[in-house]
């Protein structure tokens, strides 16, 4: 190929496949199965590589997690007519974690006994979460995102994506708790866009929650 | 900040996500305030479990390489998931798209693209190897029925080099051979057909797109290895699998 699309293939592997395993882990929470998850993390990175000249620098991570995001509801919508997502896997997976250690944290886990039942647990609490609670989720426990972050990547204000969190959070209190999943108390039920959204650091202020006056 | 004020921003004090002043004002009720403390070390715990749990889906080691393939050549990726048959006229399509789309061979398209194609093909299918098998005993038998020649398959056991099995692919309009070696953590394919049994002319040793062909001749048959080793460590391959060929090799059925 070219020397010029060869370099620009260098960079974009560069700053591109460290996240993989950030993309995969996403997309295999938000298709719920392998099979999709690798066929969306491979339409993501080619997307990505297409549109790697409008990336300018920045954080490289939120950057490959909002187009592999993209990829999965685009994947979703055209392959799974609505209401047949199968669930596949999840119950397989749970079996699998509590039969035999797939990586060093199971094998921990095994040892200690109480991570590996939450896991099988936890594990279905979140497959079961509404998409938009789920990569809220995802996002922040597992790849350590910021709030702003999430907002870039699912495109919603931070007001959302904190009221979301709340709400995937407590139904994973629940299942910890062992009792029933509630629904979220009235006390937390605070509106996405309501004060919460104003006193957020780095002056969260987004357009869903400026007052304008007319 | 009454208390159910504060309520709804406990999630984001956890989460470090406040300015510092309304920090400030959460810790404050939290001092006087059982319940929200109380809440706030039952979210803590609750969240220590969920990040103690083995929840993250690994990576899987295939998708890694099949991405870092596609990156390279990403014509080759639309043979993905296509039926085998089909996967075969796609094939010959892609090389010959990959071609007309900006890779700048010198030279029309020949048996290297053809080649490479193949071997980058292999990689990206799910059956890389038909037989699978160490056993010349059984990768032999199994290329006899498959192809109107009997080709070599020298183990090159006791080296740093291991048969892994075989397939039948479909290069210059004829079914060759594909013997699939690992050296070290890299992968050869060699491809054998009886000489002069392709039209198309062997290609010389070159270089296409990182991976290195070398051609040899082995008693009646011709061989070229593609593999994205050295072109010095595929050389030396090359010397051991012609030794070796060249000393167990039966004359051809045909």
């Amino acid at each position: 190929m070219p020397a010029g699309n060869a370099g620009r293939t260098g960079r974009f592997e560069a700053v591109a496949l460290p996240h993989l395993s950030a993309a995969y882990n996403l997309a295999r929470w938000l298709c719920r199965n392998e099979a999709d998850a690798a066929d969306v993390v491979q339409e993501a990175l080619m997307r990505a590589l297409q549109y790697f000249d409008s990336y300018h620098g920045g954080d490289a991570r939120a950057w490959l997690l909002q187009i592999v995001r993209n990829s999965a509801y685009t994947w979703i919508e055209s392959n799974r007519p609505a209401g047949r997502v199968p669930l596949d896997g999840d119950e397989l997976d749970a079996a699998m974690l509590a039969a035999q250690p797939m990586n060093p944290f199971t094998a921990q886990a095994a040892a200690g006994g109480e991570a590996a039942s939450d896991a099988v647990a936890l594990r279905r609490a979140i497959a079961q979460l509404p998409p938009e609670q789920r990569e809220v989720l995802i996002l922040r426990e597992f790849e350590d995102l910021s709030y702003r972050q999430i907002a870039e990547v699912t495109g919603s204000p931070i007001g959302t994506v904190m009221s979301r969190l709340s709400r995937a959070r407590d139904q994973l209190a629940a299942i910890v708790r062992g009792g029933p999943v509630v629904p979220a108390s009235p006390i937390m039920s605070a509106s996405p866009n309501g004060p919460a959204s104003r006193v957020l650091a780095g002056g969260a202020i987004e357009p869903g929650s400026r007052t304008v006056p007319s | 900040m009454t208390h159910d004020e504060v309520q709804p921003l406990l999630d984001a004090y956890l989460d470090d996500e406040l300015d510092l002043a309304t920090g400030l004002i959460v810790q404050a009720h939290l001092r006087e305030c059982p319940q929200c403390s109380a809440w706030l070390t039952e979210r803590r715990a609750v969240l220590g479990r969920v990040h103690a749990a083995p929840l993250r889906y690994p990576l899987p080691a295939p998708l890694e390489a099949r991405v870092r393939a596609q990156l390279r050549w990403p014509r080759h990726r639309q043979a993905l998931g296509v039926p085998w048959s089909g996967a075969l006229a796609a094939g010959l399509l892609v090389a010959i798209g990959g071609f007309l789309l900006g890779h700048s061979w010198p030279r029309p398209p020949d048996l290297r693209a053809e080649l490479v194609s193949a071997s980058v093909r292999a990689a990206l299918s799910a059956h890389p190897i038909e037989v699978l098998s160490s056993d010349h005993h059984t990768v032999k038998p199994w290329l006899s029925g498959q192809l109107p020649f009997s080709p070599p398959v020298p183990e090159l056991s006791g080296q740093d080099d291991a048969l892994l099995g075989a397939r039948v692919d479909y290069l210059g309009s004829i079914r060759v051979a594909a013997l699939v070696y690992q050296h070290g953590h890299h992968q050869v394919n060699v491809y054998v057909w009886p000489r002069g049994a392709m039209r198309a002319a062997v290609p010389d040793d070159s270089q296409v797109d990182g991976y290195q062909l070398l051609t040899t001749q082995a008693g009646a048959f011709t061989a070229v290895m593609v593999s994205d080793l050295s072109a010095a460590e595929l050389d030396a391959f090359r010397e051991r699998w012609r030794a070796t060929a060249t000393a167990s090799a039966a004359p051809p059925t045909n």
